[in-house]
C-alpha cells in the first residue's frame, strides 16, 4: 500500500516538472478551445470609412473618415480580451517550447489578403503620423519639456520598417507583427482624439486630410491641451507600448518596452 | 501623499485583526471535505462545527506570493543591487512575469471561534493584484472583510457510524482601489497630492453552505456540501479513507467539485480535486493534493498552542482553462486553542 501511494506520488511529480498541468502534459491543449476568428472590415475602391472603427479597445467620441484608392480587406485591431489571450497563448507556447513552430506556420490565404492591405494601410496611415506626431513633438520641446523625442522617432521608424507592404506577410509572426503595430496605431490615434477633444472645435467629423495636415492644430492650442491630458496621454501611450513588451518579452524581434522608456528618459 | 498611506495602512490594520481558506486547506488541493477538524468548517464544510471540544479558537495570520518560483528562480528579484536602475528593471520584469490579472501578495487573518456547535468567524485581507497585458500594468490593493456563522452537530450511530450536519453564512464585504498603473504614477510624479484613491468598486455577497459528513466503517467516510450564492447551487462530493499505523497516519480523499455543473470534459477536468496527507503524531504532516489538473504540496507543524502551515499550490489565471497558470507560496502562523 505505501509503495503504491509512493510510486503514484512520484509519478505524480515526474508529470509535474514537465508541465504543471497533468492534463496538459497527458495531450490536452488548452489553445484548442481559443477562438481563432480574425474580423475584417471591407471597404471598395474610392469609399470612406471611419479609422476610429478600427480599433475597437477604445472608445470614441469623434470620427475621423479615411479614403481608400482601392479595395481592401482591413482586419480589426484586436479587444482587451483579445489581446490578452493573445499574450497568454504566446506565454504558454514559449513555456512548452512551440513558439517558434507556431510563429512560422502558414496563414490561410484570405488572411494573407487582409494582411498585405491592412499593412499598406497601416504604412500610409503611419507615414502621416510620423509627420504629425514629429510636429507635436517640436511643440513639446519648444515648450521645455524633455524628452530624447528622437528615441520616439525612432520607434515609429522601425514600426514603417515593419509594415513595409513590400514585404510579403505569410507566416503567423507577420500577422502578430500587423496585430500590434495596429494597437500602436490606435494608441496614437487615441491620444489625438484626446488631444482634439481639448482643444474648442466645432465639429465632430473629420476627414484623415484635414487631421493631418499642418493647419489643423494651432501650436497655443496644442501645447495646451497636450499638458492638460499628460497623464492620460502617457497611460494611453505606455498600456499600448506594455503589451507590444509583453510579446516582445518572448519574441525578441518585436519591441521592449524597457528600451523604449529608457531611450525616451534618455 | 501621507495622509494617502495613512488610511491605506489604517484600512489594513482594520483588516488584519479580524476567514479565510486555511493554508493547510491550500497544501490539500482544497480536498477536505471528509476530513473532520474545525479549521475547515467554514472554508469546506460546515459540518465539522460539531468537530472538537466544546470551545475552540484559531487566530491565523497567512502571507502568500503568486507566481512564487517563476520570481524566485529567475533572478528578476535582484536583492543584492538596491540601486534604483536595478529595482526599476527588478520591478518591470515581475510585472512581465504575470499576464492577466493575477494575484500577487495577499495577507489574511482571521478569528474563528466555535462553542458547542455554533461558530463564528470574522476576518479580512489585503492584497496586491496585478493588472497587465492589455488590461493595464500596475497593481490593484484590495481589502476586504468576511463574517462567517454556523452551527454544526454530529450524531454517533453504533460503534463505527456516525453522521455530522451543519450550515454556514458567508458575508463578504470587498473594495479594490483603481488601480495604481502607470498613470498613477505618472500623475504622483507630476502632482503629489493630485492622486484620488477614493475611486473603489464595492463586492459584497452573501453565500450558504450546508454540509453533511457521514463517517463509516474501516475508515471510509463521505460528504456532500451545498453551496447557494443566491443565483446558483453548486454541490460538492467526496469520498475519504483513513488509516493509522503506530505513530503514522495516512489519510485519503477523492471528490468533485460543482459536480452539477458539469456540461463537458474541461468542467470534469476543472471539477476532479484529491489530496494525501500522512500525519506523523499528531504534530507534523505532510499533504499533496490536485485540483483541476494542478499539484499542491505542503507541511503542517503543531506544537502546544500554535501552528505553523507551508504550502505550495497552482492557480488558472487562463482566458481558457490551463493557458495561464501561476504557482503560489504562503505560510500561516496560527494561534489556536481547542
Amino acid at each position: 500500500m505505501k509503495k503504491t501511494v509512493l510510486l503514484l506520488i512520484s509519478l505524480f511529480l515526474l508529470l509535474s516538472c514537465s508541465d504543471p498541468n497533468i492534463y496538459t502534459a497527458m495531450g490536452y491543449d488548452p489553445l484548442s478551445r481559443l477562438t481563432r476568428t480574425a474580423k475584417t472590415v471591407s471597404v471598395p475602391d474610392g469609399s470612406s470609412f471611419n479609422v476610429l472603427s478600427l480599433a475597437p479597445m477604445y472608445d470614441y467620441d469623434i470620427t475621423i473618415d479615411y479614403t481608400v484608392r482601392a479595395d481592401r480587406e482591413l482586419l480589426v485591431s484586436l479587444d482587451e480580451a483579445q489581446t490578452t489571450a493573445l499574450i497568454q497563448a504566446i506565454d504558454y507556447l514559449s513555456r512548452t517550447g512551440r513558439l517558434e513552430a507556431a510563429l512560422g506556420e502558414q496563414l490561410p490565404d484570405e488572411l494573407k489578403r487582409a494582411c498585405y492591405d491592412t499593412k499598406a494601410f497601416i504604412y500610409l496611415a503611419l507615414e502621416d503620423l510620423d509627420q504629425l506626431t514629429g510636429r507635436i513633438l517640436d511643440e513639446i520641446e519648444q515648450a521645455g519639456i524633455s524628452l530624447n523625442t528622437s528615441a520616439l522617432e525612432d520607434f515609429l521608424d522601425q514600426l514603417l520598417e515593419l509594415m513595409d507592404p513590400q514585404q510579403h506577410s505569410t507566416t503567423v509572426e507577420d500577422y502578430l507583427a500587423i496585430q500590434l503595430a495596429e494597437n500602436v496605431v490606435s494608441a496614437i490615434l487615441q491620444c489625438l482624439q484626446i488631444i482634439i477633444l481639448d482643444i474648442p472645435q466645432s465639429a465632430v467629423r473629420y476627414t484623415w486630410s484635414t487631421v493631418s495636415s499642418d493647419e489643423f492644430l494651432s501650436v497655443d492650442g496644442l501645447v495646451d491641451s497636450i499638458s492638460e491630458n499628460a497623464v492620460e496621454l502617457i497611460g494611453v501611450i505606455i498600456r499600448s507600448v506594455a503589451d507590444l513588451d509583453q510579446v516582445s518579452s518572448n519574441i525578441p524581434t518585436f519591441f521592449s518596452l524597457t528600451t523604449v522608456i529608457n531611450e525616451v528618459l534618455g | 501623499m501621507r495622509k494617502t498611506a495613512a488610511v491605506l495602512l489604517s484600512a489594513i490594520l482594520l483588516a488584519l485583526p479580524l476567514a479565510a481558506m486555511p493554508v493547510s486547506q491550500l497544501a490539500r488541493s482544497g480536498a477536505v471535505l471528509t476530513k473532520p477538524d474545525s479549521d475547515y468548517a467554514f472554508s469546506a464544510n460546515p459540518a465539522f462545527l460539531s468537530e472538537g471540544e466544546a470551545f475552540y479558537l484559531r487566530a491565523p495570520l497567512s502571507l502568500s506570493m503568486g507566481n512564487f518560483t517563476d520570481i524566485m528562480t529567475s533572478g528578476i528579484l535582484d536583492l543584492q543591487s538596491l540601486d534604483e536602475a536595478a529595482l526599476v528593471e527588478s520591478a518591470m520584469d515581475i510585472l512581465r512575469s504575470f499576464n492577466g490579472n493575477m494575484d500577487f501578495l495577499t495577507a489574511r487573518t482571521s478569528l474563528e471561534l466555535s462553542v458547542f456547535g455554533f461558530g463564528l468567524s470574522v476576518g479580512g485581507r489585503a492584497e496586491l493584484d496585478t493588472q497587465s497585458g492589455s488590461v493595464d500594468i500596475g497593481f490593484v490593493p484590495c481589502i476586504a472583510l468576511g463574517l462567517d456563522w454556523g452551527y454544526g452537530h454530529r450524531w454517533h450511530i453504533g460503534q463505527q457510524w456516525s453522521v455530522a450536519a451543519g450550515f454556514a453564512n458567508h458575508l463578504l464585504l470587498e473594495a479594490s482601489t483603481s488601480p495604481i498603473d502607470a498613470e498613477s504614477f505618472v500623475s504622483l510624479a507630476l502632482d503629489p497630492s493630485g492622486w484620488d484613491i477614493s475611486g473603489y468598486d464595492n463586492i459584497h455577497s452573501s453565500v450558504w453552505d450546508v454540509g453533511v459528513h457521514a463517517q463509516m466503517p474501516l475508515g471510509f467516510s463521505a460528504a456532500l456540501v451545498g453551496q447557494w450564492d443566491g443565483d446558483r447551487l453548486a454541490l460538492d462530493g467526496a469520498l475519504g479513507w483513513k488509516g493509522s499505523w503506530s505513530v503514522f497516519s495516512l489519510a485519503l480523499e477523492i471528490g468533485m467539485r460543482d459536480f452539477n455543473l458539469i456540461r463537458d470534459s474541461v468542467d470534469l477536468m476543472k471539477s476532479l480535486n484529491a489530496s494525501a496527507d500522512i500525519s506523523i503524531t499528531r504534530f507534523i504532516s505532510l499533504s499533496a493534493g490536485i485540483s483541476q489538473g494542478y499539484p499542491s504540496l505542503g507541511l503542517d507543524l503543531r506544537l502546544l498552542c500554535f501552528s505553523v502551515s507551508l504550502a505550495w499550490w497552482y492557480q488558472d489565471y487562463g482566458v481558457v482553462y490551463a493557458l495561464a497558470p501561476r504557482d503560489n507560496l504562503a505560510v500561516e502562523i496560527a494561534l489556536r486553542f481547542d
